[in-house]
């Protein structure tokens, strides 16, 4: 009985704990997203007007470089969530997986063929000083060594440094949010066993 | 169900423009070999119908492991939001440009409050 009473209280002061830890990165959140708006706007500003950076210009071959991979049996120590860098396959040849060997030669060589096309066009770009700030900047851990599919390029080749300061934002602003869906998760977890250990304590009484 | 679970790979987003563009330069925004994208822009024109069903479309969808949706979109589909109880996808509400947050709006939020009353 005592060890139930006693459970419960290291249960709830966990999910406060939990709730401050998310309190605090809402907030981080939150300034991150002001800074990156701003950033957003600023860069607008400089190319000429709302229209340059807009829905029109995204790419239609998108491909999400920034996933997570899900661990369903993540718990409190565990997490859920995290955040991979993706590369597209197809994208260099050093990058080849064990999927990639399992392919037949045919498949590989139609693999190789886009990339090395889109290496050639790339490297005219990736010659000016401009790119190679890029890179520089871009020096999180998300970052990867070839940037041909970057967001970025969307809107342009000689983009202003407010919109690249934007992107950096953003690409923090979703580290935060993986760390959130996480404790999201757990607060969710936790809340579920608080409830339980209650609906136990009272069918002893 | 496990493997299910880890096939959830995208982050989504349904915001405005802006919320929308910025995290796109992130590099979370996808569209699939059916052209599928994993994001939504809302806007004065966007019918309720469209909001409410590429909200349930994302989640019921099985590659998507967050849902990220402005405050200020949330509020028109709040009823959506508050039926979706399951752990996956995880919904989590962020800031819309013009609107500040209001963390009494936040699920979490609003669970402890159920959680250990008012």
């Amino acid at each position: 009985m005592a060890t139930d009473a006693k459970q419960l209280d290291q249960l709830i002061v966990e999910y406060f704990n939990k709730l401050e830890e998310y309190e605090q990165e809402v907030a981080v959140l939150n300034t991150l997203l002001r800074q990156g708006q701003w950033s957003l706007s600023q860069a607008k500003q400089a190319l000429g007007g709302p229209h340059r950076i807009s829905r029109y210009q995204y790419d239609q071959r998108m491909k999400a470089q920034l996933r997570v991979a899900t661990n369903p049996a993540g718990n409190g120590n565990e997490a859920t969530y995290e955040l991979i860098r993706w590369v597209e396959p197809t994208e260099s040849v050093e990058t080849s997986t064990a999927d990639e060997k399992n392919e037949t030669p045919g498949m590989s060589q139609l693999k190789q063929r886009r990339p090395q096309a889109s290496t050639s066009d790339e490297n005219s770009e990736n010659d000016s000083s401009e790119e190679a700030e890029i890179q520089k900047d871009q020096s999180s851990p998300l970052s990867s060594k070839s940037n041909s599919h970057d967001p970025l390029r969307w809107f342009g080749v000689l983009v202003p440094g407010t919109l690249r300061q934007s992107q950096r934002y953003f690409h923090q602003s979703i580290t935060r949010i993986v760390k959130l869906a996480n404790l999201k998760v757990q607060l969710n977890q936790l809340a579920a066993r608080i409830n339980s250990q209650r609906e136990s304590k009272v069918n002893n009484l | 169900m496990a493997t299910v679970q880890k096939e959830r790979k995208f982050i989504s987003i349904i915001g405005d423009e802006d919320s929308v563009t910025g995290f796109l330069l992130s590099g979370i925004g996808h569209l699939d070999a059916r052209q599928r994208s994993n994001f939504l822009i809302v806007d004065a024109k966007t019918p309720l119908s469209t909001l409410e069903e590429a909200f349930t479309e994302f989640t019921q969808r099985k590659d998507i492991a967050i849902i990220l949706i402005t405050q200020q979109v949330a509020d028109e589909i709040r009823h959506l939001l508050d039926e979706h109880q399951s752990a996956f996808p995880t919904v989590l509400e962020i800031p819309s440009k013009d609107q500040p947050y209001d963390p009494s709006k936040d699920s979490v939020l609003k669970r402890v409050q159920l959680l250990f009353g008012e």
